[in-house]
């Protein structure tokens, strides 16, 4: 799955969470979860379980801190993808 | 150091489902299930020790200006709580967060404070939510809300200009201002 790939799968997890569409459209490396797509932290507790579902890993509390950034979701969803498949 | 968290329940109701399977299990500790678990009403239960714990955030963000999605490590104790208040503590990093929850039909409303005297200094005002809130706050108060140099919320006391560190949460159908009054 390349980073794209995973960016577009991400985009389609996090819509239903964000009313933000111009955002949502534009979404990039550097779009912030609540900055810029509004999106209730309580909701980021599903958008973490959606990508648990979906891409099949296990996502940690250390991990689960950093994931404010759609950069550093994909890193991680990257890391744990690999981890799986090592 | 100041902070403040509103969860509207009905709003909650129907868009944070804390059932969903490892919804909990990614924001509360062993400890903090116990609670929830013995508790009269779940679903109230669930939104005071959230609310404690991003009301509490708020607080240690602003002294370490960390910015991290780690509920987990905003460990909640409760001193009391009752049908319509709750009073407790927020620990992170040997930081102590001491917490005020109003627990009415429609919401939850905590404040923080990092020194449990100050509690009761804190001006609080509830709004609608929606673009008009800081005009609605001016007008009640004579105070106007502003940021400061690090982008946080502060109110100007208009005939004072005294200047108040300030918290403001919003959630569904609300909006709730608190400052320091002195």
């Amino acid at each position: 799955m390349s980073k794209e790939e995973i960016i577009a799968e991400l985009k389609n997890i996090i819509t239903p969470y964000s009313e933000e569409t111009i955002a949502l459209q534009s979404i990039d490396d550097d779009t912030d979860f609540l900055k810029d797509l509004k999106i209730n932290s309580a909701n980021l507790v599903d958008i973490v379980l959606d990508i648990e579902d979906r891409f099949n890993i296990e996502i940690d509390n250390d991990s689960m801190a950093k994931m404010l950034t759609v950069k550093a979701t994909v890193d991680i969803i990257e890391n744990k993808r690999q981890g799986n498949a090592g | 150091m100041l902070g403040n968290d509103i969860v509207d329940l009905k709003f909650a109701k129907l868009h944070y489902n804390w059932r969903r399977k490892g919804y909990l299990n990614k924001i509360f500790s062993a400890r903090e299930l116990e609670l929830i678990n013995s508790s009269k009403s779940e679903d109230t239960m669930v939104w005071v020790l959230w609310s404690m714990k991003e009301a509490a955030y708020k607080c240690y963000n602003r002294l370490t200006s960390e910015r991290l999605f780690n509920p987990q490590a905003f460990e909640c104790a409760l001193f009391g709580s009752c049908n319509n208040s709750a009073s407790g503590v927020v620990k992170r990093s040997g930081q102590s967060f001491f917490t005020k929850t109003e627990i009415s039909k429609n919401y939850v409303h905590t404040l923080a404070y990092s020194c449990t005297l100050m509690l009761d200094h804190l001006s609080v005002h509830h709004h609608k939510n929606n673009a008009e809130y800081s005009v609605a706050f001016t007008h009640s108060t004579n105070c106007s809300l502003q940021k400061d140099r690090n982008h946080l919320p502060e109110v100007i006391d208009k005939k004072t200009q005294h200047k108040h560190m300030a918290s403001i949460s919003h959630d569904g159908r609300y909006l709730c201002i608190a400052f320091l009054k002195v």
